[in-house]
């Protein structure tokens, strides 16, 4: 007995497509850049920025990385110190802050007093650390406020995530949108573009005092507001991270959108993608339920509603929570002959 | 000869001017590629994957990337056959990816291809048997073996066509087949496969 010659069996094999799903796609496919340039123009472009960058690397003086180390800068209503890769940290009224140790692997500062808004430009190589009455803020890529005032510390995330360590307690991981205090926990999401800013205008430069040495490299500059992208920037950064394989940043992204656009009419697709990446490429069930609901909740009437339900049923099951059993009643209930209806049916049992 | 041509064949403007015209702009025309073979696409990755739920972000990626390099095209009339070699390298690639965020740890162990919910209803029982035993060996196979196995029984290419469409020579896709059919003789219980050397 042989194998049989192969053959064409394709043709038993066919997915269930219809014009929704294929209009869903076609949105998302659109909305992706296009880069229409030859093959050639293109390499001849990545080879001349190439060799500018490294003309650029070679030839750039390099600030020694310790320039910083031991500068305590003190503001009076607002001031902002800019580190040489763009890492800025805004003073608000009356702030004091100290850099313990600026390195190339690592960065340390201590917020003594006041409140200061970090605008951090994470790379993987670098910890960049934040002291505050005893608590460290480790930041994971991230623009955020710390304040101090006595012995009370409160940290809000604007975009991001960071982690919050004293000693040898669990650390605690706040996202965009969330804030904490040690007195108390607050977890706010906010609900529009407004709330999701960047950190609010500084009052009034006056006159600052800054304890550099004049021959650092700190420049300083009255704070300016910071543009924020928008949702349609968000989505495209959310995108290209999918498509290049970092999920954990796409996420970051659409999580991003989500919480500070929830007005905006992809705020449902972006945490629906979320969903899908938690569920599919990060390992996070429970989150990944918690998207799947949040983006029913956002757009009900979405052509992805159905794919949302049964996703949320997966995510549920797979988390074992007991809520899927009722995510799978809803789902048959409203879409008994639905795309998805026989693996749902099969969750939870 | 391109596995992917559109069923039904299609009317209006040929593959030839609508990539020509998509090169030079035109919206309408990439809208036209992309309805014209997203069903096909669908299908195609669906089979590779062997399962539904994780399909449309493939096939997104597999049209943006095509549309974006249309201009790689030597062949305009060929599209068919060229977003094929699209869709089976990029679908390679996440699976790839996919098998080494599970070794590592990042990504639980894939499950089992739901057989039952792939095959459609009324397939003869010969033809069920096959793809039960094919999609029942694909997870414990190394990914390039897995993708040219899928090729040739069930997307029925020959050697040739398995080659070009992964964008390796011929005797490494043959190679590639030699390995899998090897496992799916043991699925069978059969021996000695007719292959073409």
């Amino acid at each position: 007995m042989t194998l049989q010659p192969p053959r064409r069996l394709a043709r038993f094999a066919e997915p269930d497509v219809d014009d929704k799903r294929i209009d869903r796609v076609w949105a998302a496919v659109d909305s992706r850049p296009v880069r229409s340039w030859p093959v050639w123009r293109m390499t001849g472009l990545a080879g001349a920025v190439l060799a500018a960058a490294v003309l650029v690397l070679v030839l750039r003086p390099r600030p020694k990385a310790s320039d910083l180390a031991g500068v305590v800068v003190e503001s009076g209503p607002s001031q902002t110190v800019t580190m040489p890769d763009g890492t800025s940290a805004t003073l608000r009224g009356g702030a004091r802050l100290r850099y313990d140790r600026v390195q190339s692997d690592r960065v340390e500062a201590t917020v003594e007093r006041g409140e200061v808004a970090f605008d951090v430009r994470h790379t993987d190589s670098r910890v960049f650390v934040v002291h505050a009455a005893g608590f460290d803020v480790v930041d994971r890529g991230t623009r955020f406020v710390v304040g101090v005032e006595g012995d009370g510390v409160h940290v809000s995330v604007e975009t991001g995530s960071v982690e919050i360590v004293r000693g040898s307690e669990p650390a605690r991981r706040l996202g965009g949108g969330e804030s904490w205090t040690n007195g108390a926990t607050a977890t706010t999401a906010p609900t529009d573009a407004a709330s999701g800013g960047p950190p609010a205008p500084l009052a009034s430069p006056t006159e600052a005092s800054a304890a550099a040495p004049s021959s650092t490299s700190v420049e300083t500059a009255h704070a300016p507001p910071v543009p924020s992208p928008g949702p349609r920037e968000i989505l495209q950064t959310a995108n290209e991270a999918r498509l290049a394989g970092h999920p954990r940043e796409a996420a970051a992204a659409f999580d991003s959108l989500r919480r500070r656009y929830r007005s905006d009419p992809r705020a449902g697709l972006a945490a629906f993608e979320l969903g899908r990446l938690r569920l599919d490429s990060l390992g996070d069930p429970s989150g990944a339920a918690e998207a799947f609901s949040d983006s029913i909740a956002l757009a009900p009437g979405a052509t992805f509603r159905e794919d949302a339900e049964a996703r949320l049923v997966e995510a549920l099951d797979r988390a074992h929570d007991g809520r899927c059993a009722a995510a799978r009643k809803g789902y048959l209930l409203r879409f008994p002959g639905g795309l998805h209806a026989a693996s749902v049916a099969a969750r939870c049992p | 000869m391109t596995r992917l041509d559109p069923q039904p064949r299609p009317t209006g403007p040929s593959d030839a001017a609508l990539v020509v015209a998509a090169r030079a702009g035109e919206a309408w025309a990439r809208e036209a590629l992309f309805r014209r073979y997203a069903r096909m696409v669908f299908g195609l990755a669906y089979r590779l994957v062997g399962r539904d739920q994780e399909i449309d972000d493939l096939v997104q990626d597999c049209f943006v990337q095509a549309l974006a390099n249309l201009g790689r095209l030597a062949e305009p009339q060929a599209f068919g056959a060229w977003l094929t070699a699209v869709v089976v390298r990029t679908t390679h690639k996440t699976l790839r990816r996919r098998a080494l965020a599970t070794r590592i740890g990042l990504r639980g162990r894939t499950q089992p291809v739901d057989v039952d919910s792939l095959v459609a209803r009324g397939a003869p029982a010969d033809v069920v048997a096959e793809l039960r035993a094919v999609y029942g060996i694909i997870e414990k196979l190394p990914t390039r073996a897995r993708v040219a196995l899928i090729l040739r029984r069930v997307e029925g290419m020959s050697q040739d066509e398995v080659a070009a469409a992964m964008g390796v020579s011929v005797s490494t896709a043959k190679r590639s087949i030699i390995e899998a059919e090897l496992f799916l003789e043991s699925a069978l219980g059969v021996g000695n496969p007719r292959r073409e050397r």
